[in-house]
C-alpha cells in the first residue's frame, strides 16, 4: 500500500504526467456532462426506458447516453463505423491502396475522408435513432423542427466527441477513442453498485462481501487472461565481442494466450440473437419452436449458456488464426536475422509457431468463454443484472484492456522519473562526495 | 484572408528587418574614419556592457557595424546586406537559409563575434576538416583585430593542439571531430587531459546535412576485441558461388537478404554441418549472412572503393570517402574477405553518442544552409529552431526545368549523351551530378568514346578537387561529378576571368543535369544551386528514369496508370508522371523522417543513462574513489604506502575504478544493441516495442549501476593490492590499448524499425473491428493468404 502511495506521489509530481492525467480527466468530464444534456425539445419523464438487444449492447458502450436522448447520443460510434468502411476501403479500392501506400501524407488524406464519413454516417443515424427512440409524445415541439435540429446536434455531438477523443489521444494519456468507450462502461458501475447494496439491505450484508469477494477474483482473473503470454526464445546470429555472447534470454516471440482479445465474444453475442428470433417466427405453430425461441430470450438458461460457451471457443480459434500469421511472423524472423534454436527459417519455423499457437489457445479460449458466461452465472446466483454485468464479458474485458493500455503509457513516465531520482541521489556508494558534479 | 494576414505580418518583419539594416550601415559609413585604436576601445565598452544586457538592439547594431567595418579593414570586404541580416538571425539562433555564394563564412563572423564576447566559447562547426582550416585562417585577422583567440581542430590535430584551440574564444572545427573529442573526454583518467571546456554556442554551417541526414550517425568510440572468424574466408567463398532466387532472396528495397531452404541446405553440406541453426553454430550462421550481405547488396564503386588495399566507404549524401568510417557488427570483415584483403578483427564498443544528441549538449545552436525551408518542420519539431530563408543579393535567374523521364536507364543514359553533346557545341559548361563512382566513370566513358573531353570527379580522384571545380565554370567545360560536387563546392563562371566570364554568361552560366532523384527534394536542390550563383545565370534539369532505384524500390509502377508506362515510347513528359514521382520522393522523405523520429526516441532512453552514468564517472574522476567495504582498510593501505605515496594510491584506487565503470558501460550498450534487434517481437504481445526497450534497460542500468561498487572492489582486490595485477595495470597505463573513433553506418542490415510499423494494424481500428470483424475478416484472410 505504501508503494502504490508513492507510486501516485510520483505520477503526480512529474509535471508532463501530472498535465496529461489532468487533461484526460478534465476531458473526460466533459464528455460524461454532454452525456446528460438532453436534446432540446424534450420531455425526458416521458422516455420508455431501456434499449434491447443490438441497441442495449451498444447502450453498453454509449454510458447509457443512447437511451436517455442527450446531445452525446450516437456518441463516438459512427466515427468507429466510418473507419472501418475507410479500412475496408484500402483494402478493396485501388485508390485508397494507393493513399495508404503513400505514408503520412496518404494517411491524413484518408483521416480526413473517415471525419467526412463520419459526418454522413452520424446524420443518416441520426434519423433512425430519433424515430426508434423518442416516441411522438416526449416530443414537446413541432416534430420537424425537432427532427432537423435534433438531427443537428447530434452531429455536432458525434464530432465533438470525435475532436475529445483525439485531443486525448494527443495531449492526454491512453487512446482517447478507447478511453470514451470504457468511460461509457465504467460509469455504469456507481448507479448499479448503489442499486446492488440497497437490493441487499443489511441482511445481505455477508452476501454483498462475498459478491465483491468474487468479483475481484474475476478481475484479476480476465488479467491474468489479458497479459498472459508464451515467450518462444530466439536467437540472433551476431558479432561475438571478444569470446562472450551477450544474453539470449531477453530475446523472445511473445505470444498471446488470449490474442483474439473480445472480439469471439461480440461475434458469439450478436449470433445469439438468431435462434430466438428465427424460432420465433414458427413459436405459434410449434412447441420445439417456442421452447427454444423461450430458452434463448433468456440469457441465464443452460441452452443458451452452452450454446454461447461452444460459439466463442470456435470463434476463438478462428480468430486467432486470422489476427497472428505464424508465416508473417516466421517471415518477420527470417528477415531480421533472427531463428528459434534448432528450427529452421521458413516453413518449418512457421509450423513450430503455428503448433504452439494452438496449444496455447485452447486453454485460452476455455477461459474465454468461462469469462463470457460468468455473468450470466453471477445472475443465476442472486446477482442484479445491471451489476452481473461486471463480472465478465466484453465490458471488462474491455476495461482491462484499456487500462492496461493506459498504465503502460504511464509506466513509462514513471520509468523517467526513476532516472531522475537516480541523478539526485546518486548511486555508486564509494564516491567520496554526495553531491553530484554539476 | 489568414495569407493576407501572414503577408502582412511578413511584410512588417521585412520593414523592421530594413530598418535595423540601414542603422547598421550607417552606424558602420560613420566608423569608416575613425582610426583603429578608437574603433578596438569601442568594440571593448561593448564587450563589457554585453555581460550586463544581451539583447538591447543599440547594442547589437553597434556590435553588427563595428565587426563589418572590422571585415573591410581587414579583409577588405564589405559585407551584404544579406550576409548582415544573416549575422542577425544567426546570433538569435535560426537556421539561416542562403543560397550558394552568398558568402556563409563571412555571415557567421558576426554571430561568432557577438556571442564570443563572454568568452566561453564558440564553436563553428565546418563541413570539413579542410574548410575548419580554411575559415580559420581566412576570418583570423578580423578575429586578431577585435582581439579574439582564434583555432581549428582538424583530425591530425594532437591532443595538445586540439586543447589549445577549444581553448580559444573561436573554434573551428567539424561536428564530428568536436563529437568523438566529447567521446575521447569521458573516457579519460586524469582530469587534466580533457580537451573540451563545456559546451556554450555552435553556428552550424551546411545545417541541414549534419542536423537531419547525419543526425542519427552515431559517432563511436571502440578498441580491437579478438572476434574474428576462422571460417569467414572460407565461407565468403561459398557465398560467392550461390545464385540469386534459387539460393538466397535479396530485398534490395528494405536492404536485407536471407537464405532460401536450398541455399541453407547447400551451405550446410559444404560445411559438413548438419544444421546451420542451432546454438552451436551461430558464429557460422553469422559469417554466412554478412557474406550474403557483402557479397550481394554492397557494391564495389557505389557503396565503397578500394584503395590502397583498404575498404573505403563513400557517404550515400556527400559522394566523398566517409573518413574512418566503417560497416558494424563484422560487416567490415565480411566485406574485407569478399575483397580478398586483409581482414582486420572485430571491435568493442566503448562508448557511442548520436550526432543529434551530440549537438545537444550546446546551450546554443544556429545554423546556415542552402536548403531548409523544405525541412522546416523537422528542424522546429527536434530542435526548437525557426528556419528564416533569406533574399539573395541578386535575384536568382536560374532556370530550373521540368524533368526528363524515360522508362529505362539506357534511354536515360542515351538522352544524358546527347543533352551534353548539344550543349557543349555552344560552349556552354555542363555539370553532370551523377549517382555513384561506377556511374561517374560510364558515362565519362561513354562521353570520351565521341571525342569529349571530360573532367571527371568521384572519390577515386579527390585530390583534384579544387582544380576540377574551378574549371567547371570554364568556356567548353564538361564535368562529372558524383555527390561530391553536390554540396558546399563553388563554381564561379570563367574563374575570375571577367572577359570569359562574360561569354559563360551570355551562353546561359552553367547547365547542372542531375542523373537521378535524390531521397530528398532538399538534397536535389543543393545540386540544383551550383548553378545561378550570385545572380549568374544558369539552368538545372534532371534525367530520370524508371528503373531508378529510388523509384523502382519504392513502387513507382503501383502508382502510374498502366496506360501511360505502356503507351510511351521513351521519354514520359506527362504532368501524371512528374508529378507521381514528386510523391514518389515525398514518401521517401516522409518515411526516412519517421525512421529519425523513432530511432530518436531510443536514442533518448540511451542518452539519458550515458549522462546519468557520467555523472558517477565525473564524480569520480574529480574526487577518487574510497572503497567502503573491507579492502581498502587502513591497514591493507599501509601495506601499499611502503611502495607508493599517498596520491599514488589514490591514483590506483581512482584509475581502476574508473576502468571497471568504462568496461561495465561497454557491455551495456553491447547489450542494448542486442535487446534492439529484437525488440519490435513484443508488438505481437500488444506492448509498445519502445516502452519494452525502455523498460529492459531501464532494469540492466539499474542492475549495473547496483553492482558497481562490488565490480570495482573486486577490480581493486585484483589489480591494486595483488602485486602481479598491479605490474599489469602499470603496464596497461603506460601503454594504453589503441581505440579508434569512428562513426558507425547505421542500419546496414535493412531498417529493422520497419518491423516495428508491420504487425499493429493500428490501435484505433481495435475497437472498431468489434463490430464489423466479419467482413474484415474476409478481406484480411485474402490479404494474408502466403504467396
Amino acid at each position: 500500500m505504501k508503494k502504490f502511495i508513492t507510486t501516485i506521489k510520483n505520477i503526480f509530481s512529474i509535471e508532463e504526467l501530472r498535465f496529461r492525467i489532468l487533461t484526460t480527466l478534465g476531458l473526460l468530464l466533459i464528455f460524461r456532462l454532454g452525456s446528460f444534456v438532453v436534446l432540446p425539445g424534450v420531455d425526458p419523464s416521458k422516455l420508455s426506458g431501456k434499449a434491447e438487444g443490438i441497441l442495449g449492447l451498444m447502450d453498453t458502450f454509449l454510458g447509457g447516453a443512447f437511451s436517455n436522448a442527450s446531445i452525446f447520443g450516437l456518441g463516438i460510434m459512427p466515427y468507429i463505423s466510418a473507419s472501418i468502411v475507410l479500412q475496408l476501403l484500402t483494402v478493396a479500392v485501388p485508390y485508397f491502396q494507393k493513399l495508404q501506400k503513400e505514408g503520412e501524407s496518404g494517411r491524413n488524406k484518408i483521416n480526413q475522408y473517415t471525419r467526412v464519413l463520419t459526418i454522413a454516417i452520424t446524420i443518416a443515424q441520426a434519423m433512425g435513432y430519433l424515430t426508434a427512440t423518442i416516441p411522438g409524445e416526449a416530443v414537446l415541439i413541432s416534430r420537424t423542427m425537432f427532427t432537423i435540429s435534433s438531427v443537428i446536434i447530434l452531429t455536432a455531438g458525434t464530432v465533438f466527441c470525435m475532436w475529445i477523443g483525439e485531443r486525448i489521444t494527443e495531449k492526454g494519456i491512453g487512446n482517447g477513442i478507447s478511453m470514451l468507450i470504457m468511460v461509457g462502461i465504467i460509469s455504469r458501475l456507481p448507479a448499479s453498485l448503489i442499486g446492488e447494496s440497497l437490493s441487499k439491505g443489511m441482511s445481505g450484508a455477508l452476501l454483498l462481501i462475498i459478491e465483491f469477494l468474487v468479483l475481484f477474483a474475476v478481475i484479476m482473473g480476465v488479467v491474468m487472461l489479458t497479459v498472459a503470454v508464451r515467450r518462444i526464445p530466439v536467437q540472433y546470429a551476431k558479432q561475438v565481442v571478444g569470446n562472450k555472447v551477450y544474453g539470449g534470454q531477453r530475446q523472445y516471440i511473445p505470444l498471446k494466450v488470449n490474442a483474439s482479445g473480445v472480439m469471439p465474444i461480440i461475434f458469439a453475442q450478436s449470433l445469439m440473437f438468431l435462434p430466438a428470433i428465427i424460432a420465433g417466427i414458427w413459436s405459434e405453430n410449434s412447441d420445439v419452436a417456442s421452447s427454444i425461441s423461450r430458452a434463448f430470450a433468456d440469457f441465464t438458461t443452460w441452452q443458451y449458456n452452452v450454446s454461447f460457451a461452444i460459439l466463442i471457443i470456435v470463434f476463438t480459434f478462428f480468430y486467432t488464426a486470422i489476427t497472428v500469421n505464424p508465416n508473417q511472423i516466421a517471415d518477420d524472423l527470417k528477415r531480421s536475422g533472427g531463428f528459434i534454436p534448432g528450427i529452421k527459417p521458413g516453413s518449418q519455423t512457421s509450423e513450430y509457431i503455428d503448433n504452439v499457437l494452438s496449444r496455447i489457445t485452447l486453454p485460452g479460449s476455455f477461459f474465454l468463454a468461462i469469462v463470457a458466461i460468468l455473468p450470466a452465472l453471477a445472475s443465476i446466483a442472486g446477482v442484479s443484472r445491471e451489476f452481473a454485468h461486471f463480472y465478465g464479458g466484453t465490458s471488462l474485458l474491455i476495461m482491462v484492456g484499456v487500462i492496461l493500455d493506459t498504465l503502460q503509457q504511464v509506466e513509462s513516465f514513471l520509468l523517467m522519473r526513476h532516472y531522475e531520482g537516480m541523478m539526485k541521489s546518486g548511486k555508486v556508494r564509494g564516491r567520496t562526495t554526495g553531491a553530484p558534479v554539476a | 484572408m489568414i495569407r493576407t494576414l501572414t503577408n502582412l505580418k511578413k511584410n512588417i518583419t521585412s520593414k523592421q528587418e530594413a530598418r535595423l539594416l540601414t542603422r547598421i550601415r550607417i552606424a558602420a559609413e560613420l566608423l569608416q574614419n575613425t582610426d583603429d585604436q578608437e574603433i578596438k576601445k569601442r568594440y571593448f565598452q561593448l564587450r563589457s556592457k554585453y555581460s550586463n544586457d544581451t539583447h538591447r538592439q543599440e547594442l547589437l547594431i553597434e556590435h553588427h557595424a563595428l565587426v563589418s567595418e572590422v571585415i573591410r579593414r581587414t579583409l577588405n570586404i564589405q559585407p551584404f546586406n544579406s550576409q548582415l541580416l544573416a549575422g542577425i538571425y544567426l546570433k538569435d539562433g535560426n537556421i539561416v537559409e542562403m543560397k550558394t555564394g552568398e558568402g556563409k563564412t563571412l555571415a557567421a563572423v558576426f554571430a561568432a563575434c557577438f556571442h564570443a564576447q563572454n568568452h566561453k566559447g564558440v564553436h563553428v562547426l565546418t563541413f570539413n576538416d579542410y574548410l575548419s582550416e580554411r575559415d580559420a585562417n581566412w576570418t583570423k585577422p578580423v578575429y586578431d583585430f577585435l582581439e579574439y583567440t582564434v583555432g581549428y581542430v582538424s583530425e591530425k590535430s594532437n591532443k595538445k593542439d586540439r586543447k589549445r584551440a577549444y581553448g580559444c574564444d573561436i573554434t573551428y572545427v567539424t561536428a564530428r571531430e568536436a563529437g568523438f573529442d566529447f567521446l575521447r573526454d569521458d573516457m579519460v583518467y586524469f582530469a587534466k587531459d580533457k580537451v573540451h571546456r563545456g559546451f556554450n554556442v555552435a553556428i552550424i554551417d551546411e545545417a541541414d546535412s549534419i542536423l537531419i541526414d547525419e543526425a542519427r550517425v552515431p559517432l563511436v568510440i571502440s578498441k580491437n576485441s579478438v572476434g574474428e572468424d576462422e571460417n569467414l574466408k572460407k565461407i565468403s567463398e561459398i557465398v560467392s558461388n550461390l545464385e540469386s532466387d534459387e539460393d538466397f532472396e535479396p530485398n534490395p528495397e528494405t536492404n536485407q537478404i536471407y537464405l532460401t531452404e536450398k541455399g541453407q541446405e547447400l551451405i550446410q553440406e559444404r560445411l559438413g554441418i548438419e544444421n546451420l541453426y542451432i546454438q552451436k553454430y551461430i558464429r557460422i550462421l553469422n559469417s554466412v549472412n554478412l557474406s550474403l550481405h557483402a557479397h550481394f547488396l554492397l557494391r564495389r564503386d557505389d557503396d565503397y572503393i578500394i584503395r590502397d588495399g583498404k575498404v573505403e566507404q563513400i557517404d550515400r549524401f556527400t559522394g566523398r570517402i566517409a573518413d574512418r568510417r566503417r560497416w558494424p557488427d563484422g560487416l567490415q570483415a565480411a566485406i574485407e574477405a569478399k575483397e580478398q584483403l586483409e581482414i582486420n578483427p572485430g571491435t568493442q564498443l566503448l562508448g557511442s553518442i548520436a550526432l543529434r544528441n551530440f549537438l545537444e549538449k550546446y546551450s546554443f545552436i544556429s545554423g546556415m544552409t542552402g536548403t531548409a525551408l523544405s525541412s522546416k518542420k523537422e528542424l522546429k519539431e527536434f530542435y526548437g529552431l525557426e528556419v528564416i530563408a533569406l533574399p539573395t543579393e541578386k535575384p536568382l535567374i536560374r532556370k530550373d526545368l521540368p524533368d526528363m523521364i524515360f522508362k529505362s536507364k539506357t534511354q536515360k543514359d542515351a538522352a544524358i549523351i546527347d543533352e551534353v553533346i548539344k550543349t557543349n557545341k555552344t560552349g556552354q559548361p555542363v555539370l553532370v551530378g551523377t549517382e555513384s563512382v561506377e556511374e561517374s566513370e560510364r558515362i565519362t566513358t561513354l562521353l570520351q568514346e565521341k571525342g569529349l573531353h571530360v573532367n571527371l570527379l568521384n572519390a577515386k580522384i579527390d585530390a583534384e578537387e579544387a582544380r576540377i571545380i574551378s574549371q567547371a565554370g570554364k568556356l567548353n567545360s564538361i564535368t562529372i561529378s558524383t555527390a561530391m560536387a553536390g554540396r558546399g563546392t563553388d563554381i564561379k563562371l570563367g574563374d575570375d576571368n571577367i572577359e570569359e566570364y562574360n561569354q559563360v554568361a551570355s551562353l546561359g552560366g552553367l547547365y547542372v543535369i542531375g542523373t537521378y532523384r535524390h531521397e530528398s527534394k532538399r538534397i536535389d536542390d543543393q545540386l540544383r544551386g551550383r548553378a545561378g550563383r550570385q545572380g549568374d545565370p544558369g539552368k538545372s534539369r534532371f534525367f530520370i528514369s524508371l528503373e531508378d532505384d529510388l523509384l523502382s524500390n519504392f513502387g513507382i509502377d503501383d502508382l502510374l496508370p498502366k496506360n501511360i508506362q505502356h503507351n510511351a515510347a521513351t521519354s514520359l513528359g506527362h504532368p501524371i508522371v512528374l508529378k507521381t514521382v514528386d510523391r514518389v520522393q515525398k514518401k521517401v522523405e516522409e518515411q526516412n523522417y519517421k525512421i529519425r523520429k523513432t530511432l530518436n526516441t531510443y536514442a533518448e532512453i540511451l542518452e539519458n543513462q550515458r549522462k546519468l552514468f557520467q555523472e558517477n564517472r565525473e564524480d569520480i574522476l574529480i574526487n577518487g574513489y574510497q572503497p567502503i567495504n573491507k579492502i581498502g582498510t587502513h591497514a591493507q593501505r599501509s601495506d601499499l604506502a611502503r611502495e607508493f605515496s599517498e596520491e599514488e594510491i589514490d591514483d590506483f584506487f581512482r584509475i581502476v575504478a574508473l576502468l571497471t565503470m568504462d568496461d561495465q558501460w561497454s557491455m551495456h550498450l553491447h547489450l542494448a544493441n542486442e535487446v534492439r534487434e529484437s525488440i519490435h517481437l513484443s508488438s505481437l504481445a500488444k506492448l509498445s516495442p519502445s516502452n519494452e526497450f525502455s523498460k529492459i534497460m531501464a532494469e540492466a542500468f539499474i542492475e549495473m549501476m547496483n553492482g558497481l561498487d562490488e565490480h570495482i572492489e573486486q577490480s581493486i582486490l585484483e589489480k591494486v593490492l595483488d602485486k602481479e595485477g598491479r605490474t599489469q595495470l602499470m603496464d596497461l597505463l603506460s601503454n594504453p590499448s589503441s581505440t579508434y573513433t569512428e562513426l558507425i553506418t547505421d542500419q546496414p542490415f535493412g531498417e529493422w524499425m520497419e518491423l516495428l510499423f508491420v504487425p499493429s494494424l493500428g490501435t484505433d481500428f481495435k475497437l472498431a473491428k468489434l463490430f464489423f470483424w466479419p467482413i474484415l475478416s474476409i478481406f484480411k484472410k485474402k490479404n494474408s493468404t502466403p504467396t
